[in-house]
């Protein structure tokens, strides 16, 4: 069981200067680490007002828990250094590969539903796991390619992978909705086929629809069919940290808050 | 097929390796959509380059689709995990490129490139910077770095970030004071005027304004108002 923390929102360089004036309206922040890994100066001290601040949270892009290169040991390093410093009430990063080969995408690139992938990524996640105390959960990432070599579908994929490794899920809403549209599937559907009971957090986001495919931008508010998808959502699962991602075409903090009232709202409903 | 067989595909097609549309025949993928990946992956890295070295780009009219853009990210593929460092190359690769003839690069833009990614560098300076109650007298910011160039980078620099944007300057010895900001923690840049110059000297030697101004031949009031400017702009620290 992970705590109930509220509604968070990410802790963006944008609002470094005016986000500790607004501590009340926020009930916890996000760190995305490589923001923040082995990083110095004013990051560092930012890091360290904002654990002192809020609960903080860790999310990370650059894990690359599906690679079939090996882990980079320095990266979890890091990483555990990050969420000692931090207390970080737990961590996550997608199920996806952002880098292979030696190259680094930073980009969520997807994995393919099969039993193969299954069985490369239980060890890894509980290798990761063994980092930290705390818990760790994967991320359903968005995606915009579905090979046709998958053998199960994506619930089912993560079904089966969270119960192996016995991790938790970081439930994002909104990707549900882009993938269900991009894919052309049921978005209840699709979550009521998850373990609903491993859902640690979960994340609200805008996007951008491109009519042929609709991107997760993370730069947009979140449309009302995402948020009621939410609300549906939590009628399952009950109350769920809720963080809210605006990382592209960063709005002024108020805005951010506001968009994250929207979001209360639409918690308060369900 | 198997995954590493699948990620090299992938590999492959993010990378310009091969086509996207013979990549996505053998995932069996919509090439439209595989296309996305292929454009994210490489607009990440104009993000990084474009974010730490604005002035550099628009001088050397670097975009996403230019010539030198593309040699970049075929000889720099990123390594680090943090996207920032996707751009630590760059100033190095213009220089290469310039010692190579590339006549889109230049000497200035070369420096300026330098410059810009030394003062990144200055934001993860890890020097603490004292609290003021600990101050007895007036100290240089610790994490002042004082780098020269034969170009004067740090005025172009100035001006471009006040918006203004003139010809290349002709070669000239200029030095930078480099530091982050005792209030905000913020990185910031000052050309080296020959009156900070002479308030860093004096606070390194540990003189007094009225020593200094004896010492330099000058009146008091003067070097009484370089020291009060180096404070006020975070150069030195005073209590």
């Amino acid at each position: 069981m992970v705590p109930f923390l509220g509604h968070g929102v990410g802790l963006r360089q944008t609002h470094w200067d005016t986000i500790f004036d607004a501590a009340e309206q926020i009930d916890f922040v996000e760190i995305l680490t490589e923001n923040f890994l082995g990083h110095q100066g004013r990051a560092h001290r930012i890091l360290e007002r904002a654990a002192a601040t809020w609960p903080v949270v860790l999310h990370g892009t650059a894990l690359s828990i599906g690679s079939v290169s090996p882990l980079d040991e320095g990266y979890l390093e890091g990483l555990a250094a990050l969420i000692r410093a931090t207390q970080a009430r737990w961590f996550s990063d997608h199920l996806c590969f952002s880098s292979a080969f030696g190259v680094e995408y930073h980009d969520l690139l997807p994995m393919p539903f099969t039993r193969e992938a299954l069985d490369h990524l239980v060890p890894r996640i509980e290798r990761v796991k063994r980092i930290a105390e705390v818990p760790f959960a994967l991320e359903n990432p968005s995606y915009y390619v579905q090979y046709a070599g998958s053998e199960l579908s994506e619930a089912a994929f993560l079904t089966e992978l969270l119960e192996r490794a016995d991790c938790g899920l970081l439930l994002d809403v909104n990707n549900v909705y882009v993938n269900s549209r991009n894919h052309g599937y049921d978005p209840k559907a699709f979550i009521e086929a998850l373990p609903l009971h491993r859902v640690v957090q979960i994340h609200m986001a805008g996007h951008h629809d491109l009519g042929d495919v609709i991107i997760d931008t993370h730069g947009a508010p979140c449309v009302d069919p995402v948020l009621e998808l939410y609300t549906w959502t939590l009628q399952r699962t009950g109350p769920v940290s809720t963080l809210l991602e605006w990382d592209n075409e960063v709005p002024s903090l108020s805005r951010l808050l506001e968009e994250n009232d929207r979001v209360r709202t639409a918690a308060s409903r369900a | 097929m198997r995954l590493e067989a699948l990620q090299q595909q992938m590999h492959a097609a993010v990378k310009d390796l091969r086509p996207v549309a013979e990549v996505a025949a053998v995932l069996g993928v919509d090439p439209a959509r595989l296309a996305i990946y292929r454009r994210m992956v490489r607009a990440h890295v104009f993000t990084a380059l474009s974010s730490r070295l604005p002035a550099t780009l628009r001088l050397l009219g670097i975009t996403e689709g230019s010539a030198l853009y593309e040699a970049y990210l075929a000889a720099h593929p990123p390594r680090e995990a943090t996207l920032p460092e996707a751009a630590a190359a760059f100033p190095g690769f213009l220089a290469q490129r310039l010692e190579a003839g590339d006549a889109s690069v230049t000497a200035f833009g070369v420096a300026l490139a330098e410059l810009e990614w030394a003062l990144f560098q200055v934001n993860r300076d890890p020097t603490p910077l004292p609290e003021w109650a600990t101050l007895a007298g007036p100290v240089l910011n610790p994490t002042l770095q004082v780098m020269a160039w034969p170009w004067p980078v740090g005025s172009y620099l100035t001006a471009h970030n006040q918006g203004r944007v003139g010809e290349v300057p002709a070669p000239a010895e200029e030095l930078v004071l480099l530091f982050r900001r005792p209030a905000s923690g913020n990185p910031c840049f000052y050309v080296g005027t020959p009156e900070r110059l002479f308030v860093i000297k004096m606070v390194h030697e540990g003189l007094s304004v009225e020593a200094a101004a004896r010492l330099g031949d000058q009146a008091v009031a003067p070097v009484a108002q370089a020291l009060a400017s180096a404070v006020e702009i975070g150069l030195v620290l005073a209590p």
